[in-house]
């Protein structure tokens, strides 16, 4: 039987890399075939393991610890109006651009008021916010955050949604000030303002 | 109990108590050390540049500066200490990148806060880390100390040189 004993040398690398979400999608985005190919390797041989010796409480805990590791990394993604989700060309998306090289991630925390993720879901994977948000055509307010490697700021925008556009939240930081602002992703021009927070 | 064995045992209960007080002197009550963060003889003050902290005026915290240029402070450190942070550095002129670390401590836990700036250092310059604290947050940024403007800014932002 292989032993996946360097399976498990991985599996704890990318535990702490899970612990810097920027982290996390700077090894995924760089490393994304080795993630794969270890993940693959992982579930054939814990089924091995299952097989042949592993205990069914062993099995548990390491399906526990393979969920975590999976979805802890998946960034969220969050439809932010009631019902069955709308055709794609009826709802706008507004993404938070994730600058990899710097480690910088810009996630929307709230729109018109609302939390765009959970406690669960912040614990999981030490998510702020969603990176993806779909909203209806119309006026939207928003709060967004920049997360770097050892800080943070938020941005409160606004926006006029049009049916099947894509938005994306951008930031520069200057100094110990970060500026954000909302992009349309087709034609690349700035769209929307700043607005209050409250 | 005979007054003579009386007195002993108060002499050494009052060395006991002198004792637990240097000792608890020694880890918590000390000033942070200095360190020069370059090789050789320190240079003039005019040809190199100083980066302090200010102290917190929170009871019970502790900050200093844990990393230059990537290298622990710890390995500078010239003097007896107890502590891996300093609060001041002496660094010559050009880019530096400052790691500061604060550590306040409750009843029950301990809070921590890191920051990671960068800044040009200017000969005979002279800056300090300034902190605030915010209920949960923390800011600190780095202040020249005869301007008392900001300078540099966070690691990672647009327009580090």
């Amino acid at each position: 039987m292989s032993v996946p004993e360097s399976q498990l040398v991985e599996l704890s690398v990318v535990m702490m890399n899970l612990k810097n979400k920027n982290m996390t999608i700077d090894f995924i985005i760089q490393h994304r075939k080795k993630f794969y190919i270890w993940a693959k390797n992982l579930l054939m041989n814990s089924w091995e393991l299952f097989n042949h010796k592993m205990s069914m409480n062993g099995f548990i805990v390491l399906i526990i610890i393979m969920s975590l590791t999976i979805f802890g990394c998946a960034a969220p993604k969050v439809k932010m109006y009631p019902g069955e989700k709308v055709a794609d060309s009826k709802q706008a998306v507004i993404k938070g651009e994730i600058r990899a090289k710097k480690r910088e991630v810009i996630t929307i925390t709230k729109v018109d008021g609302e939390m765009t993720i959970d406690y669960s879901t912040h614990l999981a994977g030490d998510w702020w916010g969603a990176v993806e948000v779909y909203v209806l055509p119309g006026k939207h307010k928003m709060v967004t955050r920049t997360d770097s490697d050892s800080s943070y700021a938020y941005g409160c925008l606004w926006v006029v949604a049009e049916p099947g556009e894509t938005y994306i939240v951008k930031a520069r930081t200057e100094g110990y000030r970060s500026v954000m602002w909302l992009e349309n992703e087709r034609s690349g021009k700035k769209i929307g303002g700043v607005t209050d927070c409250n | 109990m005979n007054n003579k064995a009386l007195s002993q045992r108060k002499t050494y209960s009052l060395h006991f108590i002198v004792l637990i007080a240097l000792i608890s002197l020694l880890f918590y009550g000390c000033v942070l050390p200095k360190a020069q963060m370059y090789p050789g003889e320190r240079v003039e003050d005019r040809k190199q540049a100083v980066i302090r902290v200010e102290e917190l005026k929170e009871d019970f915290s502790k900050i200093g500066i844990s990393k230059v240029d990537d290298e622990w402070v710890f390995k500078y450190i010239t003097t007896f200490s107890t502590s891996d942070l300093v609060s001041e550095v002496y660094v010559l002129p050009g880019k530096h990148r400052i790691v500061t670390s604060m550590a306040i401590h409750h009843f029950l836990f301990t809070s921590h806060a890191r920051s990671n700036l960068w800044l040009v250092a200017e000969p005979g310059g002279k800056y300090v880390v300034k902190t605030v604290l915010k209920g949960r947050r923390v800011q600190m940024w780095i202040e020249n100390e005869r301007t008392g403007k900001p300078v540099g800014g966070i690691v990672g932002s647009d327009d580090e040189p």
